[in-house]
């Protein structure tokens, strides 16, 4: 029996798209579609001889180990004491403006979801820590759940990024320069909700009394030395790639390292705590990398069909222009983060979404930082919107449906981000660029 | 039908500890990556002595790493899947696709599974090693097989409870995977991130 590879190709993503509707575990879906195709396409020994291959060829690789460590650094940071610091060293510099409560918020998610790279726990803790001050000083609640529901989304462009992180193996892309790519609009994204806060503010104040008292500036300079943490573990990051002096797994090993001496210096924090952290890791790491190498089988597979490629040669064939079309996939990238975990869907799709972009002459690193950020929208957008559900979940007396209204502002204000990345893509491309390490 | 659950029941205990155990060496090979790249960029910055075969070490290391956790993490439903549909479903219909989906994955486990047996024998029979330290490969590759074959019996006691359930639908699962609503896995996101401290969680279900 011949199968038609192009066929075949068809069959199985279709194959694939309803086992992951039906709620397989992505990773095993994408694995057992991919044996399957193989096996149809190749025949049986070959193609299991192949998928044994993958196991350990995929995963037994250096460029993999900056995985764990980031990993690591992101449980570890909940115990080394870095938030309630972060907020109040933020609350000292931003908090007599207009909605000051609310921006020192901002840059307090942002700095805290970069170091633990966890959108949904920034969320919970955050939820604790600002908002009753926030509704104390009598912010309106729908401001004060919006700003910490979409503070946590700043969690993937901030390095250190393990969504970036997993796009650059995936695609086979620098890790480093993807890394360096994502801290600009990172902060750029928290400067705009910022700035957004304190247009809204400054035109309705009743949403954002100002209470805070002047703070004097010696006093602002020790609040953020006291936050010293997430400073020195995005510095680390940042300064190792970018003069090159090590390797992203150094970088994460080394950052871990500084979070965990936080954590155990930290009196608070139970020791099994620190324990767990390490075993937790070892659980992600293992979720994260069984994607890895499932999709890859199903990659492989894809190979054979030479769907990838055709699809491309379509795309690229149409006569639209190619910003439509970017404009296109990026708003199915949006769609599909409001249903699917961010993570998965990414692995799954950016085989066959990756030749696309770069037939249509787009910079990979580039795409990669407006994927991410779309599929971070999907984090607070309906249906599931997890960290809508979560601030709700912590404060139970703000409704769900008042802290999506209070989200919504953020996401247009994000929305006009991606358009700003678009429209000058430097803005993205300058740090890696000029970063002292080679290969891009 | 009691036979079953006891079993069930006894099988999960002692899995759990196996899977507790890998995921425990997973965790110790972390720690020491750690502590391994700060010893390396200190010695290599401030020394000029790079450590000689890092880059093995890591790659035999991270075969375990990556595979170690596996069990553990599909035990307490930690794999990536998307729940819109079967959050919809309810009795019998659910537990049948449950089963379905499970039988599927432990039917690619096991597969991939001989075949990374077959990986270890090549390896060992020509004595594969790594590029600098000519450390033998084949310890790597065991670890991966080990771990699937702990994986497949953990998928296997899903698929089991899940096909018990479509016989008694109104039973409590046992090993069966658990669907949860958001408003539940926003009350886990937020235990994990507290640290389980109950005080202020009271969460209704919204959907």
């Amino acid at each position: 029996m011949t199968v038609d590879p192009f066929l075949a190709g068809v069959l199985g993503t279709l194959a694939l798209a309803l086992l992951v509707a039906l709620g397989m575990r992505v990773a095993w879906a994408a694995g057992i579609v991919g044996l399957g195709g193989l096996v149809a396409l190749r025949g049986w020994d070959p193609a299991l001889g192949l998928a044994g291959l993958l196991t350990y060829a995929e995963t037994a690789r250096y460029s993999l180990s900056v995985l764990p460590m980031f990993i690591l650094i992101g449980l570890l940071a909940f115990h080394a004491g870095m938030t309630q610091r972060a907020f109040a060293a933020a609350r000292a510099w931003t908090g007599r403006l207009p909605g000051g409560l609310a921006v020192a918020t901002v840059f307090a998610t942002a700095g805290f979801a970069a170091v633990s790279g966890a959108s949904t726990a920034t969320a919970a803790v955050f939820t604790r820590i600002s908002v009753p001050e926030m509704l104390k000083a009598g912010y309106d609640p729908r401001l004060a759940a919006g700003v910490v529901a979409a503070g946590g989304t700043l969690a993937s462009l901030i390095p250190p990024s393990a969504i970036l992180v997993l796009y650059g193996i995936i695609v086979e892309e620098s890790v480093g320069a993807l890394l360096l790519a994502g801290f600009i609009p990172g902060v750029l994204s928290a400067i705009l909700y910022a700035g957004l806060i304190v247009a809204r503010v400054s035109l309705k104040p009743e949403i954002g009394p100002s209470t805070v008292e002047p703070i004097a500036f010696a006093d602002k300079i020790k609040a953020t030395g006291r936050s010293w943490g997430i400073i020195a573990v995005i510095g680390t990051v940042l300064v190792g790639l970018y003069t090159g002096w090590m390797t992203p797994t150094e970088v994460g090993g080394v950052g871990a390292a500084l979070v965990f001496a936080m954590a155990i210096l930290n009196r608070k924090t139970p020791r099994h705590k620190i324990v767990e952290a390490f075993v937790d890791t070892a659980r992600l790491t293992a979720m994260v990398l069984a994607i890895v190498w499932c999709v890859l089988v199903f990659v492989r597979f894809l190979g054979f069909t030479g769907l990838p490629g055709a699809l491309a040669d379509w795309i690229g064939g149409l006569e639209v222009p190619r910003l439509v079309i970017l404009l296109a996939i990026l708003a199915t990238y949006m769609i599909l983060g409001m249903f699917l975990d961010g993570l998965g869907m990414l692995l799954l799709t950016m085989p066959v979404v990756y030749p696309v972009i770069i037939s249509l002459g787009y910079d990979p690193i580039w795409f990669g930082i407006l994927v991410v950020k779309m599929i971070e929208i999907g984090l607070v957008t309906p249906p599931i919107g997890l960290n809508c559900f979560i601030v709700n979940g912590v404060r139970p007396d703000i409704k769900l449906e008042t802290v999506f209204r209070g989200v919504g502002p953020f996401v247009i204000m994000d929305l006009f981000t991606v358009g700003i990345l678009i429209a000058w893509p430097d803005i993205v491309l300058w740090l890696p660029r000029t970063m002292n390490m080679g290969g891009y | 039908m009691t036979v079953i659950s006891q079993a069930l029941s006894a099988t999960d205990r002692v899995w759990t500890g196996v899977e507790n155990a890998c995921a425990a060496i997973a965790a110790v090979l972390i720690a020491a990556a750690m502590a391994l790249t700060v010893v390396e960029v200190i010695s290599r910055k401030i020394f000029n002595a790079p450590l000689p075969g890092m880059i093995d070490m890591f790659e035999l290391g991270m075969a375990a790493i990556a595979f170690f956790g596996v069990s553990q993490c599909q035990r307490v439903g930690g794999h990536v899947r998307m729940e819109m549909i079967v959050r919809r479903l309810h009795g019998r219909l659910l537990w049948i696709v449950e089963a379905a989906m499970s039988l599927l994955a432990l039917f690619f486990i096991v597969s991939v599974g001989l075949a990374s047996i077959g990986a270890v024998e090549r390896a060992y029979v020509v004595q594969d090693s790594t590029m600098d330290l000519l450390l033998p490969i084949w310890p790597a590759k065991v670890c991966v097989s080990i771990a699937l074959a702990v994986l497949s019996v953990r998928l296997a006691l899903e698929a089991v409870d899940s096909l018990r359930l479509t016989v008694l639908p109104d039973a409590e699962p046992i090993t069966a995977a658990r669907v949860a609503s958001v408003a539940d896995h926003a009350r886990e996101e937020i235990d994990e991130a507290f640290g389980g401290d109950p005080g202020t969680l009271d969460l209704a279900d919204k959907t």
